[in-house]
């Protein structure tokens, strides 16, 4: 960790070198969402019933202004869309800094600057309808909206076995940031939400579990093999790391070549009695 | 521990907590009573299963999915409520009798408070005996339920305070292997485990800095019980018997976590996060009991008794988790992000054992003391610093350097050999990516890693890896889009092997992902989606046969080769007021073999997968102008499962002809919509 911190000074310190302060716009006035209501009456009425209309933190006074900016040029105009904010005229870092302005309070997105949705151009719109009557304005149910750019994955829950829940934000956080990716150890607290009797401390654990996670063994998408494992037979899969060199003479191929390894070592995930994990 | 009808009890509190709610306050005036009158929908669907070939299978896969009378789908939404209790409520259900149901419950007041819970159940069947080799089996019929309630109170602006709870549960019955007296026995054993998660947080906003504090604790409860009686035993030829067995196991323990997370926005320029996730206030704390008595014939044929056969077992742990994100907007157009991270956990157990009940204490790890002590110590750091350039208002550069130091160190695990020290430093990794929108009907995201590990930990991990993801979507029209995906990566493994000196990794992993997709929604009466994908996957890891003892050693290869195809689509057609018809089609063709084989001894284990899955829905719905609907679905699926192994000389050893499957679902839906 030490080694780490020395590298870690020079970045902090050139970070310290930036300026912190930067002019402020000057102040415009606002018309009031009822002055909205009375072109965007289909609007107004759909977003009475969003989640955004019943935070406490939305401002009542501004309203529609909050998010669309000051409208008194866009009134004055005739409804002039030029003198408005439009948010499909916007770039999705642009749009989400708005969303943001707000919702930077909340735990998720302390750290949305770095988030890899943000980082790889996905604006908040892209998934979010502001005006939506979904609880969390999603622009489609869960699953469904994810595909729609993670193709790929979604098809790997067509594969013959499959993870029984495909709620992809059960297990992802589409706000996360790299280190969530870079930590495997951290799966094993993602998949024992569910999996809890796996997840706890253990006398013995399987130590790849540390430092590999869960994937290190089980495909959490999909695969053609049980128990969602990336080798069926099992012993073909226990055999990559524990060959010859490593495990004791009647474990001889000639009789355990079809057969499963947890057969016996029941206690694969972690054993508080035995050091080879041979019971429960 | 068990409780019944879960799902069916949770909506009927909740139905009574609403209606409680409701009704709670008089001071409702008569023309707002309208208000109470909630909306949405409510769907009864009567499903017929027709299913022909491997009922085994088809509960794997569907888990258990049976013809009845369902509540397919309730929702109620109270979102204009006058109440000074209330102003909102929402009642979820669906799946109630099916394999997974789920049912959800919200209700609040603005600025005020917002409480919410959850319910779910997972059905799990397996069933594989007679399928496969016997000593292969494995059976479960279990159920996992999981609870969450949340209430969160507003009591200003830039105060929340939070409180959750969880409660999971797992339950059923499930057939479990044993060696004992060298012999293998299937043993009965019931599932019985749970837990629960109590946390309480507060998050409060001062200035430009948001701080949260939570602290929660989870208990766990597990229990095992592995019981028979007059049991022979799998292995032939095996003198042992169990004319009784009854081992029963309870690990118990509470890990408590603290959190402290700090949000600020230092002027314009700089936003910083900074995250402890830690055992700051306890520990992760475990202890285990097993008592054991059983009673048969040993691997002499020699009758043999264990009474009052026990082992205890505790640990203890800590776990310390900090992050920092920092962000700088070094000119206008260009950001440096920093990540750190770095992850300590430590957990120390120890282990006494007397499972023959003989009053003497078992030496374990063979050092001729009765007790083991064990510890494992693990720490991850990592830095990563990424430079994004927006050189266009359509344009995103990124380029960057990861670097990461991982240590592990474990002892106590039964044997020198088996004690792991593991030290990789300045594991690096270069990032780039690219981002552009250069007109609104296209965009395309891509990131390339290539990293550089300087010891892997085992023979499947990598030293040297390679991701790409390319991903373009071409947007025509507002409602139409066309995503292009390409996923790869690339793994090499020739790093000294950790536990045996001298010799080292020998391995590859390769896999590629195309995809094509295409979506559409023509318009408020029609919309369809077609996509098709392809994965190749192929690994290979150099292994050592062990032919029949430590110097009868053969090298050989652990190969998986797999290409699925897959084909999935749906559409969704209102023709008129009255009429609407979906139809769904999902194709898959999954080939491959599982393959071991040693280079000398012809020694092979070939798992051919040749797997066959067709899908598809056809279902059509009247609807009547006051919302009433009814409906009928036709379900069409077939399952064909070509996989066999075969041994060194290509002769089938079984083959998965006895899991094919196929079958029809024919469902009758009414509803109404309000």
């Amino acid at each position: 960790m030490h080694r780490m911190f020395r590298r870690l000074l020079p970045l902090v310190a050139l970070c310290c070198a930036v300026p912190l302060a930067a002019p402020v716009g000057a102040e415009e006035e606002y018309v009031g969402s009822e002055t909205c209501a009375a072109c965007h009456d289909e609007i107004a009425a759909a977003f009475a019933r969003t989640p955004h209309a019943r935070s406490p933190y939305w401002d009542e006074e501004r309203g529609c202004e909050s998010c669309h900016g000051p409208g008194t040029a866009h009134v004055e105009e005739g409804g002039d869309p030029a003198r408005i904010v439009r948010f499909g005229e916007l770039s999705a870092r642009q749009a989400s800094e708005t969303c943001l302005s707000c919702h930077r309070k909340q735990e998720a997105h302390f750290s949305s600057m770095q988030s890899l949705h943000r980082l790889g151009d996905v604006g908040c719109n892209d998934c979010h309808d502001p005006h939506g009557s979904h609880d969390k304005l999603l622009r489609a149910e869960g699953s469904e909206l994810c595909s729609r750019c993670h193709q790929a994955i979604a098809a790997q829950f067509d594969l013959p076995r499959s993870h029984p829940i495909a709620e992809c934000a059960k297990c992802h956080n589409p706000h996360a940031t790299k280190s969530l990716r870079t930590d495997r150890s951290l799966f094993r607290d993602t998949c024992g939400d569910c999996h809890f009797d796996k997840a706890v401390p253990y006398v013995y654990s399987h130590d790849v579990v540390f430092v590999d996670g869960c994937a290190a063994c089980h495909e959490v998408h999909g695969s053609p093999n049980r128990h969602l494992l990336k080798h069926e037979p099992q012993v073909n899969l226990c055999y990559q790391c524990h060959s010859a060199s490593v495990t004791p003479g009647w474990h001889s191929v000639p009789r355990f070549l079809n057969e499963k390894c947890t057969a016996c070592h029941t206690a694969i995930h972690g054993s508080n009695t035995s050091p080879f994990f041979l019971e429960e | 521990m068990t409780t019944r009808h879960p799902g069916l009890g949770f909506a009927l509190t909740g139905l009574a907590l609403a209606g409680l709610l409701l009704g709670a306050d008089s001071g409702v005036r008569a023309e707002d009573e309208d208000k109470r009158s909630p909306s949405g929908s409510v769907e009864l669907v009567y499903r017929d299963v027709d299913r022909d070939g491997s009922r085994r299978k088809y509960d794997e896969d569907f888990d258990g999915l049976d013809s009845g009378v369902r509540l397919a789908n309730l929702e109620l939404d109270w979102s204009d409520l006058d109440s000074k209790l209330l102003d909102r409520a929402r009642l979820e259900l669906s799946g109630l009798g099916d394999p997974y149901r789920r049912g959800s419950f919200q209700l609040g007041r603005r600025n005020v408070y917002d409480l919410r819970a959850t319910h779910w159940q997972q059905a799990y069947l397996y069933d594989l005996f007679g399928l496969v080799n016997n000593e292969d089996g494995a059976a479960w019929d279990a159920r996992r339920r999981m609870t969450d309630l949340t209430f969160r109170a507003f009591p200003s602006e830039r105060v929340q305070l939070s409180f959750n709870y969880q409660r999971g549960e797992r339950t059923g019955n499930s057939l479990f292997m044993k060696d004992v007296e060298r012999n293998l026995f299937r043993l009965d054993t019931p599932l019985d485990a749970e837990h629960e998660l109590f946390s309480v947080a507060a998050t409060v906003e001062v200035g430009p800095v948001n701080l949260l504090f939570r602290q929660s604790r989870r208990s766990y409860d597990n229990r095992f019980r592995n019981i028979t009686e007059d049991n022979a035993g799998l292995e032939a030829g095996a003198l042992s018997r169990l004319d009784s067995y009854d081992w029963l196991q309870r690990d118990d323990g509470d890990v408590d976590l603290t959190t402290i997370r700090v949000g600020a926005g230092l002027g314009k320029r700089v936003r910083l996060a900074v995250s402890l996730i830690g055992t700051l206030l306890g520990e992760e704390q475990l202890d285990s009991r097993v008592g054991l008595d059983a009673t048969g014939l040993d691997f002499n044929g020699d009758p043999f008794s264990v009474v009052g056969g026990s082992s205890r077992s505790e640990a203890e742990g800590d776990t310390m988790l900090v992050d920092v994100d920092l962000t700088v907007k070094l000119v206008e157009a260009v950001d440096l992000h920093l990540q750190f991270r770095n992850l300590d956990r430590e957990l120390d157990g120890v282990l006494t054992r007397d499972l023959d009940g003989d009053g003497l204490e078992d030496d374990i790890d063979g050092d001729g003391v009765p007790s083991s002590d064990t510890r494992l110590d693990y720490e991850l750091s990592t830095l990563t610093a990424l430079v994004e350039a927006r050189p266009a208002r359509t344009v995103a550069l990124r380029a960057g350097y990861r670097t990461i130091d991982r240590t592990l160190d474990r002892n106590g695990f039964g044997g020198l050999l088996r004690d792991t020290e593991l030290d990789s430093d300045d594991d690096e990794t270069v990032i780039f990516g690219l981002s552009l929108r250069p007109v609104k009907w296209f965009r395309l995201n891509a990131d390339i890693e290539n990293g550089d590990i300087t010891q892997p930990f085992n023979a499947v991990a990598p030293r040297e890896t390679s991701h790409t993801r390319i991903r373009a979507a071409f947007l025509p029209q507002p409602e139409m889009r066309i995503d292009l995906g390409y996923l790869d990566f690339d793994h090499d493994n020739n790093a000294p092997d950790l536990r045996s000196p001298g010799s080292f990794y020998d391995g590859t992993a390769e896999g590629t992902t195309h995809s094509v997709a295409f979506w559409h929604k023509a318009n408020e009466n029609v919309d369809y989606m077609l996509r098709y994908a392809e994965q190749e996957i192929d690994t290979r890891v150099g292994v050592r046969f062990d032919l029949a003892g430590f110097n009868l050693a053969d090298d050989g290869d652990s190969v998986f080769q797999n290409d699925n195809t897959q084909l999935s689509a749906y559409l969704n057609y209102r023709w008129s007021e009255a009429w609407k018809i979906h139809a769904r089609y999902t194709m898959t063709e999954s080939e491959g073999h599982n393959l071991l084989f040693g280079d000398a001894s012809g020694l092979v284990n070939d798992e051919v997968i040749a797997q066959d899955y067709d899908d598809w829905e056809l279902g059509l719905t009247y609807l009547l102008p006051n919302g009433l609907y009814f409906g009928a679905d036709y379900r069409d699926f077939e399952y064909d499962d070509g996989g066999r192994r075969l041994d060194g000389l290509g002769a089938v050893l079984f083959s998965n002809d006895g899991l094919d499957y196929k079958g029809q679902i024919v469902s009758l839906r009414a509803g109404l919509t309000f």
